[in-house]
């Protein structure tokens, strides 16, 4: 079923990853100067985006159909090696996508038109949604490496020339992690086309190909490492964390908003789409591995989240957390589990962004982000500071809100998986609990520190978190709004 | 046992390389004729007489014409690398002119040289027989000496020219050794005695050690470490158009040759050559990519990332294969267009700012000064680095590939690593041009010359383009790797 | 026949190791292209030789393809070496370090 059909025959999604690009070409026509056009350009072309998204979200055929994609687009692009432009949406990347129209969207909103080299900036941040929503539609491993890789550029240099503290180092840290991740994948996609080939007799880098053909299980576990690295460094997994601390903070938050809210989500569903999906056997022997790790990783970025006062870093921190919770559903490897995940990711991509605004909103107003800086937020600005408490109470997962669906759904997954690391996480939400709380407390009590600067929300502002307030109280009372297009897709990627 | 259809006298087989001969002979006289003020037309008549050669190519297509005794052969592979040399050529001299006015050096021996040794290089390219090959390196080397030295009044120039002789003079002695050594090991100085003779009989000491001497004079030509010394000192000495000419093609053709007598010549003794050129392309990638995250000078940098670039391209041929030797020629077509064009940019800037414009700290903030240079030139440097979209990032994908499939994990292993660290250094050059100047005043934009600019944006163009559409040319050097002799 | 092959390709090989020992602990640029010289040299002697012992002509043509070729370089080369030392340069390549960092 279906609210309504697209009319076949158009290419919607090479439409989606044209759009923002031709943004991206009218802005770099327009006069540098013209701030203001430039602007609008880069909200239009986001907005349009968006909505092309909405469309393919409705457009979509709900139900049973195990792995098929739509939307399929299909071109030779490299014959004679097998790789092709293989485009697609199934219940993985669907609501992915919209997430990401919607952060782009919101990026483009926040930034700010007085921000020096604005025209380059707004170019960077077009092209970095191309690359991204990118990554979500390949269905070829080289065309899906391209978009990975792709990415890095603009949020190089969105870092390294717009960011904050020591930009250029936080860049490279990040750069380097990120691209020794991305050849151990780029080695494996080689690998396991390689080995394909040798069973079926012609190179193929389709995934709908790979996917059926399974190789040895001593490959398989190899070729998982290999794309479980790039993809691990990208959420970040513990003990691959340590260029979060470094490039988040120094990240400027228009990018922010894409990075932290949908990039380190793009490193979940590569585990899904790749590294479940193509590697079951290789998921097996990894799997306890890397959900122990991940349980660590909530417990770490928890606690450091609880010993943070630069609200920045606070919040980098409970994102690892929260993506620790993401990835022990993964590696649960059952259907709650996956889908628990897969449910989480767009409601932390929503929450984790709103948190970023709030933050950006005191940083605007008090010079600095310092925790301190939150107290007795209620009284001069009672509307920021009830919106920020629905946003916080997502966070920690209260039910009722969307943050509560997944999590619960992953706890379950991890129940049956693996006992003890479902009792770790558990404790993972108490903490959250308390790191949370913490953070949102001052707001009622105490005197402010600047009194003059905390001041109401502007309406732009209001106009910003309102998508994402919606997202957060629609999803957290309708949380069956994830239909059965996921969770097809998810048996299927799991055999089950 | 004499193949008499291999001796004959083919005159088209070498069109191409008479042609340019040819212009350069007519340059020479024209220089005469044609009054001091007015040498610009000499780069005209050149570009011409390239243009022309370009289009002698084209019957090469598919062809597979042995002539003069089998020392030449016409086939896609020289037509492959020939129009890689001479779209090079074509665009050199059509940037020369201004730059070499800058300097005071706007003399007619300039674009006979560079078609002389243009003529090496093609030479090179349809070599099939120690003696052409010969010929044609020291053709090349020879013009080179003199190029390097072209800046007459340059001590630097002059010091680079000398270093260049005198390296590349004992460069050449291993060279012949190596092919006296072979030709007795062998009896034979074409290849295809050669490898006749080493598919009945196999290896012996005398022919390992002539091609361990080979292998040293032409990694030494490709600038490939341990024999990489003189790159960087010559590269920042000579004048920057002759350097951009140089690191270009001087590595096409010698990679022209190693892959032809490596992949054709000698197949059947894979396993003795594997290791010698294995170490070479290891230490080239460690070495180049290393050393040029220290460098200051641009010049130098690109020096040191073209030893890198020569160890990437010696990949290809680690595994043997025609698949690999394609990545080959593929990643010397995208080193072509990317590394001329960063060097294009370092000769605008220097045509602009004097000498001090090949130094790093000249460059600060040079995307407010010269958006177009600055855009193209992080264009080149994302596709060096193997950035995707750009053609950097399949050349590498391409070479990697057949790594994979003949499990050669070792070289692999180091090209991945090293490649890291050469994201450093080409991404600061990036950072320094995205960096505002100190000081407040903006220096007036002084456009850049008509011809120049549009060289710079065809070639970004082009090295967008392939990244984004490969097969083409990918399949033309498919085409051209599928080699016989 | 007097002398046997091999022989000739021990001298040659003895030749070209002077040579290259020349080129690399000598300092002069004059000195140091001669030693190139030898090596050439001694290349030729092993063409000449290999020819000789395989009855075949290559290796001769090759010779004087040698020698040819080197005569150029040696034009090139010692207008070079002068123009250095025109331009007031001790001849010392030690010395010779404008471009090191």
């Amino acid at each position: 079923m279906s609210w309504y059909t697209l009319p076949a025959g158009v290419p919607w999604l090479t439409l989606a990853l044209l759009l923002p690009l031709i943004g991206a070409f009218l802005v770099l026509l327009a006069p540098a100067a013209a701030r203001g056009v430039i602007k609008q350009l880069g909200i239009l072309s986001a907005l349009l985006t968006l909505v092309l998204m909405l469309l393919l979200l409705g457009g979509f055929q709900h139900g049973p159909g195990g792995l098929r994609f739509q939307f399929e687009e299909i071109h030779h692009w490299i014959p004679s090696l097998g790789i092709g432009y293989h485009l697609g949406v199934d219940g993985l990347s669907l609501f992915l996508l919209a997430l990401n129209g919607l952060l782009s969207l919101l990026a483009m909103l926040i930034a700010d038109p007085r921000t020096p080299r604005f025209k380059e900036f707004v170019l960077l941040l077009l092209v970095l949604e191309t690359a991204t929503t990118g990554v979500l539609l390949a269905l070829d491993l080289i065309l899906f490496y391209v978009f990975w890789e792709a990415m890095l550029v603009p949020l190089y240099f969105l870092i390294g020339v717009w960011g904050e503290g020591r930009k250029v180092f936080a860049a490279f840290t990040f750069l380097i992690y990120t691209v020794i991740g991305s050849f151990a994948m780029l080695v494996a996609i080689l690998a396991v086309a390689a080995i394909t080939a040798a069973q079926t007799g012609h190179l193929s880098f389709d995934w709908t190909v790979l996917v059926q053909h399974p190789a040895g299980a001593v490959a398989q576990g190899w070729m998982f490492l290999g794309f479980a690295l790039a993809f691990a460094v990208k959420m970040p997994i513990f003990p691959l964390h340590s260029w979060l601390p470094i490039a988040y903070p120094a990240t400027p938050t228009p990018a922010l908003l894409v990075f932290a809210g949908l990039v380190s989500k793009l490193g979940a569903y590569g585990l899904i789409r790749f590294n479940l999906a193509l590697f079951p056997a290789g998921a097996r022997g990894w799997g306890p591995i890397l959900a122990t790790l991940a349980t660590i990783g909530i417990l770490y970025g928890a606690l450091m989240a609880l010993l943070q006062v630069d609200l920045k870093l606070l919040v980098a921190y409970a994102s690892m957390s929260h993506l620790g919770f993401i990835g022990l559903g993964i590696f649960s490897q059952n259907v709650f589990g996956v889908e628990g995940a897969l449910i989480q990711m767009i409601n932390h991509g929503v929450i984790i962004a709103g948190l970023f605004l709030v933050v950006f909103m005191i940083e605007q107003r008090t010079g600095t982000r310092a925790r301190s800086q939150l107290r007795g937020l209620t009284r001069p600005a009672p509307l920021f500071a009830g919106l920020f408490f629905v946003i916080a109470l997502a966070a920690l997962g209260l039910p009722g809100l969307n943050g509560f669906v997944g999590e619960f759904l992953i706890m379950l997954g991890a129940f049956t998986a693996y006992l003890p690391l479902a009792i770790g996480a558990g404790l993972g939400v108490i903490l959250a609990a308390w790191y949370v709380l913490r953070f949102y407390q001052g707001a009622f009590e105490e005197v402010p520190v600047q009194p003059a600067a905390l001041t109401e929300m502007r309406l732009n502002e209001v106009g910003a978190l309102a998508p994402l307030l919606a997202i957060i109280v629609v999803f957290g009372i309708v949380p069956s709004f994830f239909p059965a297009a996921v969770d097809a897709t998810v048996r299927a990627v799991l055999r089950t | 046992m004499i193949d008499t259809s291999r001796l004959g006298i083919d005159y088209g087989v070498l069109l191409p390389e008479l042609v340019v001969t040819a212009t350069a002979l007519l340059v020479l006289v024209l220089d005469l004729l044609i009054p001091p003020g007015r040498r610009r037309w000499l780069a005209a008549v050149s570009a011409l007489g390239l243009l022309l050669a370009l289009l002698a190519t084209v019957p090469l297509w598919g062809a597979d014409r042995s002539a003069f005794s089998g020392t030449v052969i016409g086939d896609s592979f020289a037509a492959f690398f020939d129009v890689i040399l001479l779209s090079t050529g074509l665009l050199t001299v059509l940037i020369s002119p201004r730059f070499l006015r800058s300097l005071g050096l706007e003399y007619g021996e300039y674009y006979v040289l560079t078609l002389a040794a243009m003529a090496g290089m093609m030479l090179l390219a349809a070599a099939t027989s120690l003696m052409t090959i010969f010929l044609g390196i020291e053709l090349l080397s020879i013009a080179l000496y003199v190029l390097a030295g072209f800046a007459r009044r340059n001590l630097r120039s002059q010091e680079s020219a000398l270093k260049y002789l005198l390296l590349g003079g004992f460069a050449s002695g291993f060279l012949l050794y190596g092919m006296a050594l072979i030709y007795g090991a062998t009896g034979a100085t074409t290849l295809h005695g050669i490898a006749q003779f080493v598919g009945a009989s196999g290896s012996s000491v005398l022919l390992l050690v002539g091609i361990g001497f080979l292998v040293v004079g032409l990694a030494f030509k490709a600038s490939a470490a341990p024999f990489h010394m003189w790159t960087p000192d010559v590269y920042q000495g000579a004048p920057t158009v002759v350097t951009t000419f140089m690191s270009v093609a001087t590595k096409a053709a010698a990679f022209a040759v190693i892959g032809r007598v490596f992949v054709a010549a000698f197949p059947t003794i894979r396993a003795d050559w594997y290791f010698p050129l294995a170490f070479v392309a290891i230490v080239s990638l460690g070495i180049g990519n290393f050393v040029a995250i220290t460098q200051s000078n641009l010049k130098r940098l690109l020096a040191y990332s073209g030893i890198a670039q020569a160890g990437y391209i010696l990949l290809g041929i680690l595994p043997g294969s025609s698949e690999g030797l394609a990545a080959s020629l593929f990643y010397v077509a995208a080193y072509a267009v990317m590394n001329f064009g960063a060097f294009a940019v370092v000769t605008a800037v220097e045509t602009r700012v004097g000498e001090g414009g090949t130094e790093i700290p000249a460059w600060t903030g040079l995307f407010y000064r010269q958006p177009l240079l600055a855009t193209t030139m992080t264009v080149f440097m994302l596709s060096l680095a193997g950035i995707p979209p750009t053609v950097g990032f399949f050349a590498k994908l391409f070479v990697f590939r057949p790594l994979v499939e003949a499990q050669l994990w070792a070289p692999l292993a180091v090209a991945i690593v090293t490649t890291v660290i050469s994201f450093y250094y080409y991404l600061r050059v990036v950072v320094v041009m995205l960096t505002a100047p100190e000081e407040a005043g903006r220096p007036a934009r002084e456009p850049v010359s008509r011809v120049m600019g549009a060289i710079l944006v065809f070639c970004s163009i082009a090295t967008i383009v392939l990244g984004v559409f490969p097969t083409v040319v990918f399949d033309w050097a498919r085409t051209a790797a599928a080699l016989h002799l | 026949m007097g002398v046997p092959a091999y022989e000739f390709l021990w001298l040659s090989g003895v030749l070209f190791t002077l040579g290259a020992i020349g080129v690399l602990i000598r300092r002069n640029p004059l000195v140091i292209f001669m030693c190139i010289e030898l090596m050439l040299n001694a290349v030729n002697l092993a063409f000449a030789a290999i020819s000789r012992y395989l009855n075949s002509l290559d290796g001769v043509a090759f010779a004087f393809l040698v020698i040819t070729v080197s005569a150029a370089e040696v034009v090139v080369g010692i207008a070079i070496i002068v123009q250095v030392y025109r331009a007031g340069r001790a001849m010392d390549v030690d010395e010779m370090d404008l471009m090191k960092e």
